[in-house]
């Protein structure tokens, strides 16, 4: 198989993943109790927070272990906007986003929703949207459409100075972009494990900055507390209601370490192999893509459409599966963002995305523009 | 409970499993256990050093949070930092 969808999950995954959670399988309830199955579970937990807190620049009690990006963005959204408050995001939004707005602006938050321009937010943008009442500004890192990534430093600049809280999605850059609290005045990174820090799914982490306390999203138990009616009032478990899964964060444990000592190298392999796919491909004359910021893209995502011999795009399902057939893994859809596809004309059609990860080959490239040529007609 | 050990609480599960962490790099002696009954904390996990330790142990892993120090006497946990 040839592998082009790590924008969706990473494969294959770190080595010592499956190993790690195979072993947590024998792990105990971390924080329920103090026998040596129970302890080795929290000391999972532990190693979890550690490298997480040294791969982004916080402190471990602020590394609230979440099961996806999702997951940590309505914690974080739901938890930081009250009614009548003014919350920012952007139209390059994944719904793991825009959801969790719109249900806050069901229950009375105002929402506006910043244009971009060639796939990148302006600073200048964010700052004529402000209002007095303006509490949280959301924004992806990167696109997981157009693979632009967004000026956070400035962003963050903007927000901090104006008591205003950046909640950033770092879904498609965790593990391949630095991101650092100690440098950007981020008020919260959400991410999953499960992309570019090569872990299991089902597994995510929210960094909170320092100060920065959103309300428990769910309440339940946490090991501690017991006859307290509400959560603990320490983090993390404040935010941590129920049993975690201990062995997807063992495989996250396992892959952070990998991620560390890759120490950025990943994202060079997997931007090389896809400036030569996204280059082939307009090459063919086959290839229709948004217009973007040559100099804002930054992770390695392709999305277009593959066009017939009249110019006509081919249906990016059809695309999809006929690449599928010949062994080559690719998403076409809409992925769940459906303000690009807005912005560029594709509401209809949808896009094809291909997503090399930092084990793809000049091989599997050169293979999948002699089949994408081949399903064009070529 | 050994009749002059000395335990240690925790205000959070985390704080717990980092204490143990930074005790076993300094060779602090002891190990983690069930929260005794008779002391109140948040974490149901406290550090036990062994009986007859010293409390000046516990400075090999100063700056590492904790809720609570106290010593097992006469079937009574007497606070030590209070």
């Amino acid at each position: 198989m040839i592998y082009l969808d790590n924008a969706a999950t990473s494969w294959p995954k770190a080595p010592g993943v499956a190993e790690a959670m195979t072993a947590a399988l024998d792990a105990g309830n971390p924080g329920r109790g103090a026998h040596d199955q129970a302890l080795d579970a929290g000391r999972i937990l532990l190693r979890v927070r550690t490298r997480a807190a040294r791969l982004f620049g916080a402190a471990p009690e602020r590394v609230i272990l979440t099961h996806s990006a999702t997951h940590g963005l309505n914690l974080a959204i739901a938890g930081l906007l009250n009614p009548g408050d003014h919350a920012i995001t952007t139209d390059l939004e994944h719904n793991s986003v825009l959801r969790p707005l719109y249900a806050a602006r069901a229950r009375g938050v105002e929402l506006t929703i910043v244009r971009s321009e060639r796939g990148v937010i302006s600073p200048d943008a964010v700052a004529a949207a402000l209002r007095p009442s303006t509490r949280l500004v959301a924004i992806s890192h990167a696109s997981n459409v157009l693979g632009t990534v967004q000026p956070i430093d400035a962003i963050a600049q903007l927000c901090v100075h104006k008591g205003i809280h950046l909640i950033v999605d770092a879904a498609q850059t965790a593990g391949l972009l630095p991101l650092d609290f100690t440098q950007t005045p981020i008020a919260a990174l959400a991410t999953g494990g499960h992309k570019s820090l090569l872990g299991p799914a089902g597994t995510g982490l929210l960094v909170l900055g320092d100060g920065v306390r959103p309300r428990p999203f769910e309440v339940g138990g946490t090991g501690e507390d017991t006859f307290n009616e509400s959560m603990p009032a320490a983090l993390p478990e404040a935010l941590e209601a129920g049993t975690p899964n201990v062995p997807g964060l063992a495989g996250l444990a396992a892959s952070l370490d990998v991620v560390l000592s890759a120490g950025g190298t990943h994202l060079a392999r997997a931007l090389t192999q896809a400036r030569r796919l996204r280059d082939g491909l307009v090459a063919s004359g086959r290839f229709w893509t948004p217009d973007v910021d040559a100099d804002a893209w930054g992770v390695p995502v392709v999305s277009g459409l593959i066009l017939d011999a009249a110019g006509q795009p081919l249906d990016v399902a059809d695309v999809a599966d006929a690449l599928a057939q010949r062994g080559i893994a690719v998403r076409g859809g809409f992925h769940c963002a459906p303000s690009v596809h807005r912005r560029y004309g594709t509401e209809e059609s949808g896009m094809v995305r291909f997503s090399p990860g930092h084990l793809t080959t000049d091989a599997d490239v050169d293979a999948a523009l002699a089949a994408v040529r081949e399903i064009a007609g070529l | 409970m050994d009749a002059g050990a000395i335990v240690v609480t925790f205000g959070s599960t985390l704080d717990a499993f980092a204490f143990e962490d930074a005790a076993r790099a300094a060779g602090l002696p002891g190990r983690l256990i069930p929260l005794p009954t008779g002391i109140a904390a948040t974490c149901g996990l406290a550090w036990k050093l062994p009986s007859g330790s010293a409390v000046e142990l516990l400075a090999a892993v100063e700056g590492m949070r904790h809720e609570g120090v106290y010593r097992f006497v006469d079937n009574a946990y007497v606070r030590l930092d209070a």
